[in-house]
Protein backbone atom coordinates (compact mmCIF):
# COMPACT_ATOMS: atom_id res chain seq x y z
CA UNK A 1 0.00 0.00 0.00
CA UNK A 2 1.06 3.54 -1.20
CA UNK A 3 1.83 6.12 1.97
CA UNK A 4 -0.75 7.75 -0.02
CA UNK A 5 -3.07 5.25 0.38
CA UNK A 6 -2.61 5.32 4.49
CA UNK A 7 -4.34 7.39 7.21
CA UNK A 8 -3.62 10.76 7.86
CA UNK A 9 -2.47 9.52 11.29
CA UNK A 10 -0.12 6.67 9.36
CA UNK A 11 1.22 9.16 7.13
CA UNK A 12 2.48 11.78 10.07
CA UNK A 13 3.63 8.73 11.86
CA UNK A 14 6.03 7.25 9.27
CA UNK A 15 7.32 10.56 8.15
CA UNK A 16 7.74 11.67 11.73
CA UNK A 17 9.66 7.87 12.33
CA UNK A 18 11.88 8.73 9.32
CA UNK A 19 10.65 5.77 7.54
CA UNK A 20 9.04 8.42 4.96
CA UNK A 21 10.70 11.26 3.27
CA UNK A 22 8.24 14.56 2.84
CA UNK A 23 9.67 15.48 0.18
CA UNK A 24 9.27 12.03 -2.09
CA UNK A 25 5.44 12.14 0.00
CA UNK A 26 4.88 15.99 -1.31
CA UNK A 27 5.68 15.11 -4.50
CA UNK A 28 3.82 11.95 -4.73
CA UNK A 29 0.88 13.74 -4.00
CA UNK A 30 1.07 16.48 -6.47
CA UNK A 31 1.27 13.43 -9.28
CA UNK A 32 -1.54 11.55 -7.78
CA UNK A 33 -4.25 14.93 -7.98
CA UNK A 34 -2.63 15.10 -11.63
CA UNK A 35 -3.68 11.61 -12.15
CA UNK A 36 -6.87 11.43 -10.37
CA UNK A 37 -8.32 15.07 -10.02
CA UNK A 38 -9.51 15.11 -13.83
CA UNK A 39 -12.01 12.26 -12.46
CA UNK A 40 -13.38 14.29 -9.79
CA UNK A 41 -12.59 17.70 -10.08
CA UNK A 42 -11.99 17.96 -6.70
CA UNK A 43 -8.77 20.31 -6.57
CA UNK A 44 -9.25 23.61 -8.57
CA UNK A 45 -5.76 24.75 -7.74
CA UNK A 46 -2.07 23.72 -6.66
CA UNK A 47 0.79 25.87 -6.05
CA UNK A 48 3.88 23.18 -6.61
CA UNK A 49 6.18 25.80 -5.08
CA UNK A 50 4.17 27.22 -2.83
CA UNK A 51 3.30 23.48 -0.88
CA UNK A 52 7.31 23.02 -1.23
CA UNK A 53 8.07 26.24 0.38
CA UNK A 54 5.50 25.26 3.31
CA UNK A 55 7.59 21.60 3.55
CA UNK A 56 10.73 23.41 4.08
CA UNK A 57 9.97 25.73 6.75
CA UNK A 58 7.48 22.96 8.43
CA UNK A 59 7.64 22.97 11.87
CA UNK A 60 8.01 19.13 13.20
CA UNK A 61 4.23 19.54 14.23
CA UNK A 62 1.83 16.98 14.67
CA UNK A 63 1.42 16.64 10.74
CA UNK A 64 4.69 17.12 9.68
CA UNK A 65 5.18 16.85 5.89
CA UNK A 66 1.60 15.35 5.74
CA UNK A 67 -0.20 16.85 2.28
CA UNK A 68 -3.38 18.20 3.27
CA UNK A 69 -6.16 20.55 0.94
CA UNK A 70 -8.15 23.19 2.04
CA UNK A 71 -11.65 24.44 0.89
CA UNK A 72 -11.90 27.18 -1.41
CA UNK A 73 -13.30 29.31 1.68
CA UNK A 74 -10.36 31.12 3.54
CA UNK A 75 -7.34 33.22 2.37
CA UNK A 76 -3.56 31.84 1.72
CA UNK A 77 -0.48 34.40 1.86
CA UNK A 78 -0.34 33.17 -1.81
CA UNK A 79 -3.93 33.27 -2.85
CA UNK A 80 -7.28 34.69 -1.93
CA UNK A 81 -10.22 32.67 -2.13
CA UNK A 82 -13.11 32.05 -4.40
CA UNK A 83 -15.96 30.80 -2.83
CA UNK A 84 -16.79 28.51 -5.87
CA UNK A 85 -17.52 31.83 -7.64
CA UNK A 86 -16.81 33.56 -10.57
CA UNK A 87 -17.36 37.02 -9.02
CA UNK A 88 -17.41 38.31 -5.25
CA UNK A 89 -20.60 40.13 -4.16
CA UNK A 90 -18.87 43.39 -1.92
CA UNK A 91 -15.12 43.75 -1.02
CA UNK A 92 -12.91 41.90 -2.85
CA UNK A 93 -11.17 39.31 -1.04
CA UNK A 94 -7.31 39.44 -0.23
CA UNK A 95 -4.39 36.90 0.35
CA UNK A 96 -3.37 36.33 3.79
CA UNK A 97 -3.06 34.32 6.75
CA UNK A 98 -6.45 32.51 7.42
CA UNK A 99 -6.60 30.82 10.86
CA UNK A 100 -6.96 27.23 9.07
CA UNK A 101 -3.73 28.19 7.19
CA UNK A 102 -1.93 29.09 10.40
CA UNK A 103 -3.23 25.88 12.35
CA UNK A 104 -2.18 23.83 9.18
CA UNK A 105 1.23 25.94 8.29
CA UNK A 106 2.54 25.46 12.62
CA UNK A 107 1.07 21.79 12.79
CA UNK A 108 3.87 21.29 9.94
CA UNK A 109 1.47 20.15 7.36
CA UNK A 110 1.69 20.58 3.89
CA UNK A 111 -1.10 22.53 1.66
CA UNK A 112 -1.05 20.56 -1.74
CA UNK A 113 -4.24 22.07 -2.98
CA UNK A 114 -7.49 24.56 -3.01
CA UNK A 115 -10.14 21.89 -3.10
CA UNK A 116 -13.90 23.09 -4.86
CA UNK A 117 -16.76 23.94 -3.27
CA UNK A 118 -20.84 24.89 -4.52
CA UNK A 119 -20.75 28.60 -5.50
CA UNK A 120 -20.91 30.96 -2.80
CA UNK A 121 -21.33 28.25 -0.05
CA UNK A 122 -24.63 27.89 -0.65
CA UNK A 123 -25.55 24.67 -2.18
CA UNK A 124 -25.35 20.81 -0.24
CA UNK A 125 -24.43 18.98 -3.80
CA UNK A 126 -21.68 20.94 -4.85
CA UNK A 127 -22.87 20.61 -8.69
CA UNK A 128 -22.18 24.41 -9.27
CA UNK A 129 -18.93 25.77 -9.14
CA UNK A 130 -17.15 28.49 -10.92
CA UNK A 131 -14.70 25.26 -11.45
CA UNK A 132 -17.48 23.02 -12.58
CA UNK A 133 -18.47 20.38 -10.41
CA UNK A 134 -16.64 18.46 -8.01
CA UNK A 135 -17.73 14.57 -9.11
CA UNK A 136 -18.21 11.67 -6.42
CA UNK A 137 -15.49 9.06 -6.41
CA UNK A 138 -17.98 6.40 -5.53
CA UNK A 139 -20.00 7.39 -8.72
CA UNK A 140 -18.97 10.48 -11.12
CA UNK A 141 -22.09 11.23 -12.00
CA UNK A 142 -23.24 11.54 -8.90
CA UNK A 143 -22.67 14.84 -6.49
CA UNK A 144 -20.10 14.60 -3.68
CA UNK A 145 -22.40 16.48 -1.82
CA UNK A 146 -21.29 20.54 -0.62
CA UNK A 147 -20.97 23.05 0.16
CA UNK A 148 -17.13 21.15 1.11
CA UNK A 149 -17.72 19.21 -2.33
CA UNK A 150 -13.82 19.40 -3.28
CA UNK A 151 -12.64 18.60 0.24
CA UNK A 152 -14.93 15.10 0.40
CA UNK A 153 -13.67 14.21 -3.20
CA UNK A 154 -9.93 14.70 -2.56
CA UNK A 155 -10.18 12.69 0.43
CA UNK A 156 -12.50 9.83 -0.74
CA UNK A 157 -10.18 9.61 -4.11
CA UNK A 158 -7.35 9.53 -1.75
CA UNK A 159 -5.46 12.56 -2.73
CA UNK A 160 -4.76 13.50 0.49
CA UNK A 161 -6.02 11.64 3.48
CA UNK A 162 -7.26 15.04 5.06
CA UNK A 163 -8.99 18.13 4.19
CA UNK A 164 -10.58 21.05 6.01
CA UNK A 165 -14.00 22.16 5.17
CA UNK A 166 -16.71 24.57 6.48
CA UNK A 167 -19.91 23.22 8.12
CA UNK A 168 -22.83 26.57 8.18
CA UNK A 169 -25.74 24.35 7.20
CA UNK A 170 -24.27 21.20 7.21
CA UNK A 171 -21.73 21.85 4.58
CA UNK A 172 -19.25 19.33 5.92
CA UNK A 173 -21.88 16.31 6.99
CA UNK A 174 -23.51 16.36 3.62
CA UNK A 175 -20.23 15.27 1.50
CA UNK A 176 -18.97 13.32 4.42
CA UNK A 177 -22.28 11.33 4.03
CA UNK A 178 -21.96 11.27 0.26
CA UNK A 179 -18.52 10.20 -0.20
CA UNK A 180 -18.57 7.79 2.41
CA UNK A 181 -15.91 9.37 5.11
CA UNK A 182 -16.33 10.85 8.68
CA UNK A 183 -16.53 14.70 9.05
CA UNK A 184 -16.56 16.83 11.90
CA UNK A 185 -19.06 20.05 12.42
CA UNK A 186 -17.12 21.31 16.10
CA UNK A 187 -18.74 22.91 18.60
CA UNK A 188 -19.14 26.94 17.60
CA UNK A 189 -16.12 28.63 18.00
CA UNK A 190 -14.66 25.75 19.07
CA UNK A 191 -12.01 25.82 15.80
CA UNK A 192 -9.95 28.78 13.99
CA UNK A 193 -12.50 30.77 11.87
CA UNK A 194 -10.24 33.49 11.56
CA UNK A 195 -9.29 35.76 8.17
CA UNK A 196 -13.10 33.52 6.84
CA UNK A 197 -14.95 36.35 4.80
CA UNK A 198 -18.14 36.10 7.25
CA UNK A 199 -16.39 37.15 10.63
CA UNK A 200 -19.82 37.99 12.13
CA UNK A 201 -21.11 34.02 11.12
CA UNK A 202 -23.18 32.33 14.31
CA UNK A 203 -23.23 29.02 12.48
CA UNK A 204 -20.10 28.35 10.16
CA UNK A 205 -17.31 26.41 11.86
CA UNK A 206 -13.91 24.67 10.19
CA UNK A 207 -14.00 21.32 10.63
CA UNK A 208 -11.82 18.32 9.41
CA UNK A 209 -12.98 15.77 6.57
CA UNK A 210 -11.41 12.49 6.66
CA UNK A 211 -11.77 8.34 5.96
CA UNK A 212 -12.21 7.56 9.76
CA UNK A 213 -13.10 9.15 12.92
CA UNK A 214 -8.66 8.85 14.70
CA UNK A 215 -8.04 10.96 11.46
CA UNK A 216 -10.84 13.52 11.96
CA UNK A 217 -8.93 13.75 15.87
CA UNK A 218 -6.01 14.60 14.53
CA UNK A 219 -6.96 17.31 12.06
CA UNK A 220 -9.39 18.43 14.41
CA UNK A 221 -7.34 18.87 17.02
CA UNK A 222 -5.09 21.36 14.66
CA UNK A 223 -7.86 23.24 13.58
CA UNK A 224 -8.82 23.60 17.46
CA UNK A 225 -5.36 24.04 18.41
CA UNK A 226 -5.72 21.44 21.30
CA UNK A 227 -5.05 17.35 21.63
CA UNK A 228 -8.69 15.90 21.59
CA UNK A 229 -8.41 13.77 24.04
CA UNK A 230 -10.61 11.15 25.78
CA UNK A 231 -14.09 11.48 25.26
CA UNK A 232 -15.29 8.28 27.39
CA UNK A 233 -18.31 6.99 25.18
CA UNK A 234 -19.67 3.91 27.32
CA UNK A 235 -22.77 3.42 29.23
CA UNK A 236 -23.94 6.31 26.90
CA UNK A 237 -27.85 7.40 26.63
CA UNK A 238 -28.42 7.43 23.15
CA UNK A 239 -31.39 9.74 22.18
CA UNK A 240 -33.44 8.61 18.79
CA UNK A 241 -35.93 11.47 17.73
CA UNK A 242 -39.09 9.34 16.25
CA UNK A 243 -40.90 10.95 13.18
CA UNK A 244 -39.79 12.42 10.12
CA UNK A 245 -35.68 12.42 10.90
CA UNK A 246 -35.84 8.70 10.25
CA UNK A 247 -39.18 7.58 8.78
CA UNK A 248 -39.02 10.21 5.75
CA UNK A 249 -35.51 8.40 4.54
CA UNK A 250 -34.90 5.84 2.21
CA UNK A 251 -35.50 2.36 3.12
CA UNK A 252 -31.41 1.50 2.93
CA UNK A 253 -31.01 4.60 4.66
CA UNK A 254 -33.00 3.89 7.59
CA UNK A 255 -31.83 0.15 7.69
CA UNK A 256 -28.27 1.12 7.81
CA UNK A 257 -28.55 3.65 10.55
CA UNK A 258 -31.10 1.98 12.52
CA UNK A 259 -28.28 -1.50 12.92
CA UNK A 260 -25.47 1.13 13.68
CA UNK A 261 -27.76 2.56 16.47
CA UNK A 262 -28.13 -0.87 17.43
CA UNK A 263 -24.83 -2.08 16.67
CA UNK A 264 -22.93 1.53 19.21
CA UNK A 265 -25.91 0.68 21.70
CA UNK A 266 -24.01 -3.27 22.29
CA UNK A 267 -20.73 -2.04 22.21
CA UNK A 268 -21.04 0.42 24.27
CA UNK A 269 -23.34 -0.44 26.90
CA UNK A 270 -25.44 2.25 25.89
CA UNK A 271 -29.10 2.32 26.03
CA UNK A 272 -31.71 3.49 23.70
CA UNK A 273 -34.79 6.04 23.71
CA UNK A 274 -36.99 7.77 22.14
CA UNK A 275 -36.73 11.92 22.55
CA UNK A 276 -37.96 14.88 21.05
CA UNK A 277 -36.77 18.26 20.33
CA UNK A 278 -39.01 21.64 20.52
CA UNK A 279 -39.43 23.25 17.38
CA UNK A 280 -37.57 20.73 15.10
CA UNK A 281 -40.67 21.02 12.56
CA UNK A 282 -39.54 24.82 12.18
CA UNK A 283 -35.39 23.62 11.65
CA UNK A 284 -35.31 23.12 8.04
CA UNK A 285 -36.54 27.03 7.33
CA UNK A 286 -34.94 28.60 10.44
CA UNK A 287 -31.93 26.77 9.65
CA UNK A 288 -31.67 28.00 5.97
CA UNK A 289 -33.01 31.88 6.92
CA UNK A 290 -29.95 32.35 9.57
CA UNK A 291 -27.43 30.25 7.39
CA UNK A 292 -28.30 32.14 4.04
CA UNK A 293 -28.85 35.84 4.90
CA UNK A 294 -26.07 36.20 7.35
CA UNK A 295 -23.97 37.56 4.50
CA UNK A 296 -26.62 39.90 3.02
CA UNK A 297 -24.93 43.02 5.05
CA UNK A 298 -22.76 43.47 1.98
CA UNK A 299 -25.52 42.68 -0.51
CA UNK A 300 -26.81 45.85 -2.59
CA UNK A 301 -29.39 45.94 -5.31
CA UNK A 302 -26.30 47.18 -7.47
CA UNK A 303 -24.40 44.35 -6.63
CA UNK A 304 -26.30 42.04 -7.60
CA UNK A 305 -27.70 43.24 -10.92
CA UNK A 306 -23.72 43.69 -11.97
CA UNK A 307 -23.47 39.97 -11.63
CA UNK A 308 -22.46 38.87 -14.79
CA UNK A 309 -24.02 35.61 -16.58
CA UNK A 310 -20.49 33.43 -14.96
CA UNK A 311 -22.31 33.66 -12.00
CA UNK A 312 -24.87 30.84 -12.33
CA UNK A 313 -28.83 31.73 -12.95
CA UNK A 314 -29.36 29.83 -9.52
CA UNK A 315 -26.91 32.14 -7.42
CA UNK A 316 -28.32 35.69 -9.54
CA UNK A 317 -32.19 34.51 -8.63
CA UNK A 318 -31.46 33.17 -5.13
CA UNK A 319 -29.73 36.60 -4.41
CA UNK A 320 -32.97 38.28 -5.13
CA UNK A 321 -35.35 35.87 -3.55
CA UNK A 322 -33.35 36.58 -0.01
CA UNK A 323 -33.32 40.32 -0.50
CA UNK A 324 -37.16 40.23 -0.37
CA UNK A 325 -37.64 37.68 2.25
CA UNK A 326 -39.49 39.59 5.07
CA UNK A 327 -37.80 40.73 8.62
CA UNK A 328 -39.83 39.03 10.37
CA UNK A 329 -39.26 35.60 8.93
CA UNK A 330 -35.91 36.44 10.21
CA UNK A 331 -36.70 37.21 13.80
CA UNK A 332 -39.24 34.37 13.87
CA UNK A 333 -36.37 32.08 12.77
CA UNK A 334 -34.40 33.49 15.18
CA UNK A 335 -37.02 32.53 18.27
CA UNK A 336 -36.75 28.91 16.82
CA UNK A 337 -33.16 28.91 17.62
CA UNK A 338 -33.50 29.95 20.97
CA UNK A 339 -36.41 27.42 21.01
CA UNK A 340 -34.25 24.85 20.19
CA UNK A 341 -31.25 25.88 21.62
CA UNK A 342 -33.42 25.63 25.21
CA UNK A 343 -35.16 22.26 24.30
CA UNK A 344 -31.17 20.46 23.40
CA UNK A 345 -29.80 21.73 26.62
CA UNK A 346 -32.99 20.29 28.77
CA UNK A 347 -32.02 16.94 26.58
CA UNK A 348 -28.18 16.77 26.86
CA UNK A 349 -28.84 16.96 30.48
CA UNK A 350 -30.15 13.12 30.92
CA UNK A 351 -29.09 11.98 27.03
CA UNK A 352 -25.59 11.95 25.84
CA UNK A 353 -25.95 11.82 21.84
CA UNK A 354 -28.50 12.33 19.43
CA UNK A 355 -28.82 9.90 16.35
CA UNK A 356 -30.51 10.06 12.87
CA UNK A 357 -29.17 9.53 9.03
CA UNK A 358 -26.98 12.42 8.17
CA UNK A 359 -29.12 12.69 5.18
CA UNK A 360 -32.05 11.11 3.91
CA UNK A 361 -31.45 9.22 0.41
CA UNK A 362 -27.36 9.10 -0.87
CA UNK A 363 -25.56 10.78 -3.30
CA UNK A 364 -27.95 12.30 -6.23
CA UNK A 365 -27.05 12.42 -9.68
CA UNK A 366 -25.61 16.04 -10.71
CA UNK A 367 -27.80 16.50 -13.35
CA UNK A 368 -30.24 16.12 -11.00
CA UNK A 369 -29.69 16.52 -7.75
CA UNK A 370 -33.37 15.45 -6.10
CA UNK A 371 -33.83 13.09 -4.28
CA UNK A 372 -36.86 10.22 -3.44
CA UNK A 373 -38.32 9.70 0.04
CA UNK A 374 -41.16 8.28 1.52
CA UNK A 375 -43.13 11.57 1.30
CA UNK A 376 -42.14 12.81 -2.30
CA UNK A 377 -39.45 13.62 -4.80
CA UNK A 378 -37.45 17.13 -3.73
CA UNK A 379 -34.63 18.52 -4.49
CA UNK A 380 -31.19 17.58 -2.19
CA UNK A 381 -31.00 21.02 -1.31
CA UNK A 382 -34.57 21.54 0.47
CA UNK A 383 -34.32 18.14 2.13
CA UNK A 384 -30.36 18.07 3.43
CA UNK A 385 -31.04 21.16 6.10
CA UNK A 386 -33.82 19.33 7.63
CA UNK A 387 -31.31 16.77 8.79
CA UNK A 388 -28.29 18.74 9.41
CA UNK A 389 -29.26 22.30 10.15
CA UNK A 390 -29.95 21.88 13.94
CA UNK A 391 -26.70 21.35 14.96
CA UNK A 392 -25.48 25.16 13.44
CA UNK A 393 -28.61 26.71 14.74
CA UNK A 394 -27.85 25.22 18.11
CA UNK A 395 -24.27 25.53 18.01
CA UNK A 396 -24.10 21.90 19.34
CA UNK A 397 -21.19 19.26 17.50
CA UNK A 398 -22.04 16.66 15.09
CA UNK A 399 -20.70 14.13 13.51
CA UNK A 400 -21.54 11.97 10.56
CA UNK A 401 -19.68 8.52 9.70
CA UNK A 402 -20.08 5.81 7.07
CA UNK A 403 -22.71 3.16 8.19
CA UNK A 404 -23.39 1.04 5.23
CA UNK A 405 -24.38 0.93 1.36
CA UNK A 406 -27.17 1.50 -0.26
CA UNK A 407 -28.10 -0.90 -2.89
CA UNK A 408 -26.68 1.16 -5.74
CA UNK A 409 -23.55 0.74 -4.29
CA UNK A 410 -23.23 4.28 -2.28
CA UNK A 411 -22.35 5.44 1.03
CA UNK A 412 -25.24 5.65 3.70
CA UNK A 413 -23.89 7.78 6.88
CA UNK A 414 -25.35 8.15 10.25
CA UNK A 415 -25.33 10.99 12.36
CA UNK A 416 -24.73 11.70 16.28
CA UNK A 417 -25.10 15.18 17.73
CA UNK A 418 -23.99 15.97 20.92
CA UNK A 419 -23.79 18.76 23.77
CA UNK A 420 -21.72 22.09 23.66
CA UNK A 421 -17.87 21.14 24.15
CA UNK A 422 -18.39 17.17 23.81
CA UNK A 423 -16.43 16.96 20.46
CA UNK A 424 -14.64 14.68 21.56
CA UNK A 425 -17.42 12.10 22.85
CA UNK A 426 -18.65 12.38 19.07
CA UNK A 427 -15.25 11.62 17.96
CA UNK A 428 -14.90 8.08 20.42
CA UNK A 429 -18.49 6.85 19.54
CA UNK A 430 -17.69 6.82 16.08
CA UNK A 431 -14.66 4.88 16.96
CA UNK A 432 -16.42 2.48 18.67
CA UNK A 433 -18.76 1.94 16.07
CA UNK A 434 -16.04 1.65 13.32
CA UNK A 435 -14.50 -1.29 15.90
CA UNK A 436 -17.75 -2.96 16.52
CA UNK A 437 -17.80 -2.79 12.45
CA UNK A 438 -14.31 -4.44 11.84
CA UNK A 439 -13.97 -0.20 9.95
CA UNK A 440 -15.89 -1.91 7.16
CA UNK A 441 -17.53 1.23 6.06
CA UNK A 442 -14.69 3.25 6.87
CA UNK A 443 -12.20 1.32 4.85
CA UNK A 444 -14.51 0.57 1.91
CA UNK A 445 -12.79 1.74 -1.44
CA UNK A 446 -15.08 4.47 -4.32
CA UNK A 447 -14.99 2.93 -7.18
CA UNK A 448 -12.34 5.22 -8.65
CA UNK A 449 -9.94 3.88 -6.46
CA UNK A 450 -10.41 0.07 -6.44
CA UNK A 451 -10.38 0.65 -10.04
CA UNK B 1 -36.42 48.68 -3.72
CA UNK B 2 -36.10 48.59 -7.42
CA UNK B 3 -33.92 45.48 -8.26
CA UNK B 4 -34.80 44.57 -11.81
CA UNK B 5 -35.05 40.87 -11.95
CA UNK B 6 -34.94 38.67 -15.78
CA UNK B 7 -37.46 36.10 -16.50
CA UNK B 8 -35.32 33.53 -16.23
CA UNK B 9 -34.53 34.95 -12.54
CA UNK B 10 -38.41 35.07 -11.75
CA UNK B 11 -38.98 31.39 -12.85
CA UNK B 12 -36.07 30.48 -10.72
CA UNK B 13 -37.78 32.78 -7.99
CA UNK B 14 -40.92 31.53 -8.47
CA UNK B 15 -39.59 27.61 -7.94
CA UNK B 16 -37.46 28.49 -4.92
CA UNK B 17 -40.54 29.79 -3.93
CA UNK B 18 -43.07 27.12 -4.64
CA UNK B 19 -40.37 24.63 -2.81
CA UNK B 20 -39.62 26.45 0.50
CA UNK B 21 -43.03 28.57 0.47
CA UNK B 22 -44.96 26.13 2.51
CA UNK B 23 -42.49 26.65 5.64
CA UNK B 24 -42.05 30.00 5.44
CA UNK B 25 -45.65 30.31 5.96
CA UNK B 26 -45.30 27.73 8.44
CA UNK B 27 -42.66 29.61 9.97
CA UNK B 28 -44.99 33.27 9.77
CA UNK B 29 -48.12 31.83 10.99
CA UNK B 30 -46.57 31.24 14.55
CA UNK B 31 -46.81 33.84 17.42
CA UNK B 32 -44.12 32.17 19.07
CA UNK B 33 -45.82 33.72 22.31
CA UNK B 34 -43.62 32.31 26.10
CA UNK B 35 -40.72 31.95 24.49
CA UNK B 36 -37.86 33.91 26.23
CA UNK B 37 -36.11 35.72 24.77
CA UNK B 38 -32.18 34.18 25.14
CA UNK B 39 -29.87 36.77 26.41
CA UNK B 40 -26.40 37.47 25.65
CA UNK B 41 -26.43 34.48 23.32
CA UNK B 42 -23.49 32.75 22.94
CA UNK B 43 -23.73 29.47 20.42
CA UNK B 44 -20.41 28.39 21.57
CA UNK B 45 -22.39 27.32 25.17
CA UNK B 46 -26.06 26.34 25.85
CA UNK B 47 -28.40 29.00 26.83
CA UNK B 48 -28.77 30.51 30.04
CA UNK B 49 -31.45 29.78 32.16
CA UNK B 50 -34.83 31.85 31.02
CA UNK B 51 -34.77 33.18 34.67
CA UNK B 52 -31.16 34.52 34.12
CA UNK B 53 -30.40 37.92 33.71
Amino acid sequence: MELLDRSLRDQAAAIAAGEADPEEVLEAALRRIEERDPAVNAIVEIFPEESRAMLAEAPRGPLYGVPVAIKDEWPLPWRAERLGAAQHIGPAPERGESGPYRALRDAGAVIVGVANMHEYGSGSTGHISVFGPARNPWDNERSPGGSSSGPAAAVAARMVAGAVGADGVGSIRYPAAYCGLTGLKPTFGRSVMQGHHLPQTTTIVSGPLCRDAADCRLLGGVLFGEVLGDGGASEMRIGIVPGELWDDTQPAVREACGRAVETLREATGSEVEDVNVDGREHVLIASVLIGQTEDLAHVTPQRVEALGNDVSLIARALLRYRMLIPAVAIAKAQQVRTLVRRSLAELFEHVDVLAWPTVAAPAPRLDDPSVELPSGVYPADYVNPRQAGIANLAGVPAISLPVGLSPEGLPVALQLIAAWGRDELLLDAAEKLEQATDRRWVDAMPSLVSA
Amino acid sequence: MGLEASQEEIAVIEVVDAVYGPNLRALMAEGFDGIPHELGDDMSRPPRGATER
